[in-house]
């Protein structure tokens, strides 16, 4: 039943806008990431609805109740910081407990509760073990529990994997999902990691400037962004200005700098328009393909990323795009300076009006 | 001739073994990425580079001096930052002309060394402006010129981009790389991000419980892992426990749960052997159809995740293990969803085998 609403919550440091008339509901058992540069605002929206801040304009409503001026103890959430925060002197099984054994509830409910979740987060240690004794990973998920033993159907957590290594932090993320829905609990992700967000939620928003950018299902938003900074800040993309030269029944045809012509899918502009094109590195392949865009440049520079290679390409018109190729089995890659024929397809070209304030400012991560 | 080198370096922290017999060589001008999880000994191995720790035991060269007791500011070489600890009171150029300034450089010349290297680092033009006016790339650049200006040859870089943004972080890489490249200055970078590493190394160290595990560029380290423990550190991939049943001239049978058979191309085990069959999620593919001189395993679809670019699955198998599988989405590959029946296949050459670890698989692959 937690259904999170947030209508025009607005808040201000003092010149800083940090959240901007943000409007978001968050579905019952939804499990939405917000994602966005430093700065953007995504912590604060979190504080906002865990009442640990007060928004200066705007309405809060969690299960349908207007939570604005309400406690965090009871506005009925769960919540986990990025930053660990067990009681270094307690143990495991006293810190899951902490919460329930302060506000007085029955010893035996407790203690069933406290063994579902120890058994719900798969601590493989002691619960007689202290904190420091425990590996990062199983001391979040104890937080975790933790915060879950507030029977609370609501889960808040911010950057709650930022504090760990790389590798454990992969692990984590199918662990709290499964969680999340095991539990059929309604979560809200804050994170840095697009990565994680992407394969974490139901839903991911993009924020930036205090402002909701877009938001969307991860596959939807990493394959048909609505604009170009979500294009960038999902995954990587090339970027190429140019001016719609005709548009066709199968889309627009777009001339590039130096005479080079792409075919985009899209036909929401018309002749003339100034529009910036972007293709993803890994839309592009080796080797000429019907009905697909053919451009050709030479190699500049190949990275080899474990099983993937990505491939610097001049184009004949200086810009230099990337292309990121699967290494399989007794594939043969080109070598610097050697020149290549790329195909992408009309379908995999995504084009924008040319913003405003200029393409490198959209495209600015800071 | 190597510009720093380590031989048999030892550091003991109270019972902790913190670097244990560490020999190491680094060419002038060589970028090397120190990569291992938390609590290897690899921030302890770039202090003791910098002389900011000693070593209990081992020599440390630099060029052709031993610089063991020699303290930091006299390793005058070596420069180490962490955050880009800039001085938040002090302008780009009063930042930049730190360390000629402390060591008493003639005006001129100070001048002369600081404008020279912000121009370098592009940045001229900002030369009055504070750190907290710049964004994290330039403070970054700042801190590198600030470096260069006091002479450094040898960069000592610990998690660098620790506090960033994770699609910030993969610009500013390159861009570092790229500088350092061009000054010919040699780095030594500490991270625990494996795609970091792989991206700007010119050569990884992976160090684990205070050892060197296994040393190569990054094609070497993700294509040949020496153990378990790099190819789980590095990459990832299913880990297979199992027997060898069967073994003739192409390859050998390796037995796993559920009397389910691999095939493998490895014969440098023997039957009855306790092995470890190691293969990379990439090379798992999932279908409808079995697939000719491959292994092929009937599974479901546990869990499908976008994962940005890729698609992750999780496939539980007929005899109760999951494998993973992770699919670079090209364009129309097919994916799949969560309860689907599927064919798990993988071929017998892309499958590496190991000797059953001593201390037991979880412990070489363990994360959390």
């Amino acid at each position: 039943m937690p259904e999170v609403k947030l209508v025009n919550v607005t808040k201000r440091y003092g010149r800083i806008v940090a959240n901007d008339h943000i409007n978001l509901t968050i579905k019952d058992k939804e499990y939405v990431s917000v994602i966005g540069p430093s700065g953007c605002g995504k912590t604060t929206l979190i504080k906002n609805i865990a009442g640990i801040i007060e928004p200066d304009e705007g309405e809060i409503y969690i299960g349908g109740r207007l939570v604005n001026k309400v406690p965090i103890e009871d506005r009925g959430i769960g919540y986990v910081f990025q930053n660990i925060a067990l009681f270094p002197h307690m143990t495991v099984w006293d810190n899951i407990t902490y919460g329930p054994r302060v506000r007085g509830y029955l010893p035996e409910e407790t203690e069933s509760l406290a063994k579902e979740m120890i058994e719900m987060i798969k601590v493989s240690a002691r619960t007689d073990a202290y904190p420091d004794e425990l590996s990062g990973g199983t001391q979040q998920k104890t937080a975790v529990a933790r915060a879950l033993m507030t029977r609370s159907k609501l889960l808040l957590l911010d950057e709650p994997l930022g504090a760990l290594d790389l590798k454990v932090r992969a692990a984590l993320r199918y662990e709290l999902r499964r969680i999340v829905k095991d539990l059929g609990l309604t979560a809200l992700h804050v994170t840095h990691d697009q990565e994680e967000a992407m394969s974490i939620s139901d839903r991911v928003v993009v924020m930036r400037k205090g402002k909701i950018v877009e938001s969307g299902k991860p596959l939807e938003l990493y394959m048909r962004p609505k604009n170009i900074f979500t294009a960038n800040f999902v995954g990587e993309a090339n970027f190429l200005e140019g001016i719609i030269e005709r548009v066709v029944e199968k889309g627009s045809i777009i001339d590039l700098r130096g005479g080079l012509k792409i075919v985009s899918r899209d036909k929401n502009m018309k002749v003339g328009d100034r529009v910036v094109v972007a293709f993803r590195p890994e839309f592009a392949f080796l080797g000429k393909k019907e009905g697909e865009n053919i451009l050709s440049g030479n190699i500049t520079g190949i990275v080899y990323l474990g099983s993937l290679v990505r491939l610097h390409i001049e184009l004949p018109n200086e810009n230099i795009i990337i292309i990121k190729r699967a290494l399989r089995f007794s594939e043969s890659l080109p070598k610097i300076g050697e020149k290549v024929t790329i195909s992408v397809s009309p379908e995999n070209v995504l084009m924008y009006p040319y913003p405003e304030r200029g393409l490198s400012r959209e495209l600015s991560l800071e | 001739m190597p510009l720093v080198r380590l031989v048999n370096v030892t550091k003991r922290f109270g019972k902790i073994v913190a670097l244990d017999g560490i020999n190491l060589s680094i060419k002038d001008g060589e970028y090397v990425c120190i990569l291992g999880p938390t609590g290897a000994g690899k921030t302890t191995l770039l202090r003791i580079i910098a002389g900011l720790l000693e070593p209990d035991e081992g020599e440390i060269y630099i060029g052709e001096k031993r610089v063991n007791g020699v303290p930091p500011e006299e390793r005058n070489a070596v420069y180490m930052f962490q955050n880009f600890a800039l001085f938040p009171h002090m302008n780009v150029w009063q930042n930049v002309s730190f360390g000629p300034v402390i060591k008493e450089w003639s005006p001129q010349k100070i001048r002369n060394v600081t404008s020279e290297v912000l121009g370098m680092v592009r940045l001229g033009e900002r030369r009055d402006a504070y750190p907290n006016e710049l964004s994290g790339g330039m403070q970054q650049r700042v801190a590198l010129a600030r470096g260069i200006a006091a002479g450094a040859r040898i960069l000592l870089l610990d998690e660098p981009f620790g506090a960033l943004d994770a699609r910030l972080r993969v610009n500013l890489r390159t861009q570092l790389r790229s500088l350092v490249k061009d000054q010919g200055l040699t780095t030594i970078h500490v991270t625990h991000d494996q795609e970091e590493a792989l991206m700007v190394a010119d050569r990884i160290v992976i160090l684990r419980e205070g050892r060197i595990e296994q040393i190569g560029s990054p094609q070497e380290i993700y294509n040949n892992p020496q153990s378990i423990f790099v190819m789980s550190f590095v990459g990832g991939a299913n880990f297979i426990d199992g027997v060898v049943s069967n073994m003739d001239n192409s390859g050998s049978t390796v037995e796993i749960r559920g009397r389910l058979y691999i095939r493998v191309s490895d014969t440098t085990k023997k039957i009855g052997e306790r092995v470890v069959v190691a293969v990379r999620r990439e090379d798992v593919s999932l279908g409808k159809s079995r697939r000719r001189d491959f292994n092929n395993l009937v599974g479901e679809v546990e869990d499908a995740m976008f994962v940005g670019g890729s698609m992750e699955y999780m496939v539980r198998l007929e005899n109760g293990m999951s494998i993973s599988s992770r699919i670079l989405l090209e364009g129309g590959s097919k994916v799949f969803r969560k309860g689907d029946i599927v064919i798990v296949s993988f071929h017998p050459d892309e499958c590496r085998v190991f000797p059953y670890p001593e201390r037991g698989l979880l412990k070489e692959i363990e994360a959390i």
